[in-house]
């Protein structure tokens, strides 16, 4: 259960302003994958999520699913297929775990067609994946952070989608739940292979989580490679703007920042 | 549909020893600083603003050269050919492989335009307005590095009095687009100025001597 | 200690159990309804009302089927209508402090009422049609002023432009009652809120008005229950973020229209209905909408029974008394729901 998603020659602005955000954007992301878009604050990440997201209609350029523009599928064809996160999502108060996790259920049910068993054992299944049975009666705004996080992870995976868009999974969580969470995410993928693409802050857990990394820099791809030839001291000079070593393995690299830098590449 | 031909405003060519520098400093700046630029392609632009005070206003530019006339579309094609091939790699790809190209691009300066310097600004830059307003400029070359002791880094202050043309579109603006999309991707909003050269003075220690 | 601790359990899932609440708030709104037809210049008792009700010939049997029952039908659905249409706006606008009042939209019913019972003085019976389209104008441009350049209904900026509107829509008001202060009294009862004098004539806008709201906001439950999570999420979930907010809107407008069409500008029942429920039972719209349309039509009885009797025989406007019990309502959110 995945699809491969091609973006050709993207160009993207948010309604109201004149200024390309994203600009020529091509890349692949293979089905079943695990691609980080990392890169300095504003460098379009987040905008290249909304338009994979078909929330954010390209100015120029399409996302294709498995062949397929995003803005000929139906909304609803689509969130069965697509499921994107948001950084800081919001559920009113008063709302309890397992009413959340029903919500990703939404595309899937009709204007006739309401509640079925097969939507009951997806937000089962859900809960149980993110080890949430505990908590399933208590409100959202009850919860501590990481459970917080997991909850709205379970309702992107009761959408039951073939991939899944993550804007900052670990964004304010400890480090202990940050680990859990990309954990989490890892066993998602294998156990039910859907492609992810993720934006992700923090080098070193995307170069230990991701097959591929993105790099942007300023609203275009700087790099699209495996971690190892991603973060290299040029990438760390150009994009990010230290001057900065890397050390061990792909698996477990140290990141070791001596100061800010002046990049070399004029982009 | 009234349009006539623009008249094309007179020109001399750029002084031999002109061209050939700034061929060889871009040949440096490829091959030694990887693409960034030297204080030599680098001169103030200087606007006249009728009715203004200051009445001109100076701009930090970077300048380019154009490929002569009967090569300039196949340069065009070349460039945009490269980047086609390179940007799904990634706009490093993109840059590397670009700086790999302008080596051996920048080689001859009988390969290239004699009449004319090049830019690229904001359709919105103030410079560009000036332009627009009043075509006649001046170019101004300041290097001076005592540590340099190639050729390309001599001391030399040079003004060059140029009348501008601006183009929004065709062969001039493409070549120098696609050119700068190498290294900074497409940008919209710009307009390309051609700097038609008149004449060059020698500015070093005060004078202002016409160069021939 | 452990019994105790168990029977507030119980307690507290029996408070939480939207049963309990419809059972009670029926409960009080059949006690009112039944006291609001016993009570007036005279008096019934329950047998007599009976016997009243039975027989056409009995001496009362014009008055109440003419005057107490089209009353208390009207009150049930003049609350039940302004309270559906509050929950709706607060949905829209994510927050608890919307109201089909302080959003102006009963403004905009009401000056298009106004305005057509200046021009033209004979056609009382169009009266709910003109405040529709006043409500739907009022509603047009609240969301073309939240519109703007960026193209997006943010909540934030619906409630601004709404209070905007409101303000704008009030001097409307009050210009047109200045200049025809002639038929000032009239004007009065209308913008205070008033059940005085409501007929079977009435009902035949409002309760179908409120009963196809009612249904449609039902239809869309789950999708409103989706409103209430950041635009991002709904979206990605499938959800018509833009076209639900619009026939929410659309929905509150008619809501709140018929109603103003029939008591005039009676405010805050759409504030503190939906809002003092929503607290109690949580914020699913399958149990909130029912629960508000009963909560809303036994508020509206209780505040026109107690407008009648309070100062009997002199008869207090019921807008007037509920502004009294929702403005404090308003400053008790405030204080204790906002961040």
């Amino acid at each position: 259960m995945s699809a491969a998603l091609s973006i050709g020659g993207l160009h993207l602005r948010h309604p109201g302003t004149d200024r390309d955000v994203v600009r020529d954007l091509r890349m692949e992301v293979t089905p079943g994958e695990i691609v980080c878009l990392v890169g300095p604050n504003g460098s379009g990440k987040s905008t290249t999520l909304a338009a994979l997201a078909r929330e954010l209609r390209p100015r120029r350029g399409a996302v294709r699913l498995d062949g397929q523009d995003v803005w000929s599928i139906s909304r609803r064809q689509f969130a069965r297929r697509v499921a994107r996160l948001p950084q800081e999502p919001i559920a009113p108060e008063g709302l309890t775990v397992e009413q959340l996790v029903r919500a990703g259920r939404h595309a899937h049910q009709g204007l006739w067609r309401g509640w079925a068993s097969e939507d009951a054992s997806a937000v089962e299944s859900a809960l149980i994946a993110m080890d949430l049975l505990d908590v399933r009666k208590r409100t959202v705004e009850t919860l501590s952070g990481g459970e917080r996080r997991r909850a709205w992870l379970a309702m992107v995976l009761s959408q039951e989608t073939e991939v899944l868009l993550l804007d900052e999974p670990t964004t304010g969580l400890d480090i202990r739940h940050e680990w859990e969470v990309l954990d989490l995410l890892r066993r998602i993928r294998e156990e039910r292979g859907v492609t992810l693409v993720l934006v992700l802050h923090q080098l070193d857990r995307a170069a230990r989580l991701a097959d591929r990394i993105a790099v942007f820099h300023r609203g275009r791809l700087y790099l699209h490679a495996s971690p190892s030839e991603c973060l290299n001291h040029e990438t760390l000079r150009d994009v990010f703007g230290v001057d900065a070593s890397l050390s061990g393995d792909s698996v477990s690299p140290q990141l070791t920042i001596r100061a800010p830098a002046d990049p070399t590449r004029r982009l | 549909m009234f349009q006539t031909k623009p008249r094309v405003p007179t020109t001399t060519p750029l002084s031999p020893e002109f061209l050939r520098w700034q061929v060889l400093l871009r040949n440096h700046t490829m091959q030694e600083r990887n693409g960034a630029p030297h204080a030599g392609v680098a001169p103030l632009l200087s606007v006249r603003r009728a009715g203004a005070k200051p009445a001109v206003s100076t701009h930090s530019i970077i300048v380019g050269i154009l490929p002569a006339a009967e090569q300039l579309e196949r340069k065009t094609e070349e460039f945009r050919t490269l980047y086609e091939e390179e940007i799904g790699h990634g706009s490093r790809a993109l840059y590397d492989r670009g700086i790999e190209y302008l080596k051996t691009y920048y080689r001859d300066a009988s390969s290239f335009d004699p009449h004319s310097i090049t830019t690229m600004l904001s359709t919105e830059s103030p410079a560009l307005v000036g332009l627009e307003a009043d075509p006649q400029c001046s170019l101004i070359f300041y290097v001076f590095d005592l540590d340099e002791k190639a050729e390309w880094g001599r001391f030399r202050c040079l003004q060059l009095d140029c009348t501008a043309v601006v183009h929004r579109r065709g062969p001039v603006y493409d070549n120098v687009w696609w050119h700068n999309a190498l290294f900074h991707g497409k940008e919209d909003g710009m307009a390309v100025v051609q700097f038609l050269h008149r004449r060059t003075y020698d500015t070093r220690f005060g004078r202002l001597e016409l160069v021939t | 200690m452990r019994l105790r601790a168990r029977t507030r359990l119980h307690w507290e899932a029996l408070v939480r159990w939207p049963g309990f609440w419809a059972a009670g708030l029926l409960v009080l709104l059949l006690g009112t309804a039944v006291a609001a037809i016993r009570f007036g210049a005279v008096p019934l008792t329950s047998s007599e009302l009976w016997a009243a009700l039975a027989h056409a010939d009995h001496p009362l049997h014009a008055v109440i089927v003419e005057v107490r029952l089209p009353r208390v039908v009207a009150a049930s659905c003049v609350g039940a209508g302004l309270a559906l249409s509050g929950l709706l706006l607060q949905t829209v606008v994510r927050n608890p402090l919307a109201d089909p009042g302080l959003l102006g939209i009963n403004s905009g019913a009401g000056l298009a009422a106004l305005c057509a019972l200046v021009v033209w003085p004979d056609v009382a019976g169009l009266l709910p049609l003109f405040s529709f389209l006043g409500a739907l104008g009022a509603v047009l441009v609240i969301l073309l002023a939240a519109w703007g350049p960026r193209r997006r209904l943010s909540p934030l900026k619906l409630i601004l432009s709404g209070v905007a509107i409101q303000s704008v829509l009030f001097a409307g008001i009050a210009l047109v009652t200045f200049i025809y202060a002639d038929r000032a009294p009239a004007f009065v009862a209308f913008t205070v809120g008033s059940l005085n004098g409501v007929g079977w004539h009435h009902i035949r806008w409002l309760a179908p008005g409120v009963a196809v709201g009612f249904v449609l906001a039902y239809a869309a439950r789950r999708s409103f229950d989706l409103l209430l999570l950041d635009d991002a999420t709904a979206t990605s979930v499938g959800l018509n973020v833009q076209g639900t907010r619009l026939l929410a809107c659309a929905g509150a407008a008619l809501l709140a229209s018929v109603s103003v069409s029939a008591a005039g500008l009676v405010g805050f029942v759409g504030l503190v209905v939906p809002n003092a429920l929503r607290l109690a039972t949580g914020p699913h719209h399958r149990t909130l909408i029912p629960l508000c349309v009963i909560g809303g039509a036994a508020l509206a009885n209780v505040a026109d029974l107690a407008a009648r009797t309070a100062a009997a025989p002199l008869e207090l406007p019921v807008g007037a008394l509920m502004a009294l019990i929702g403005g404090p309502y308003f400053l008790f959110i405030l204080w204790k729901q906002l961040p």
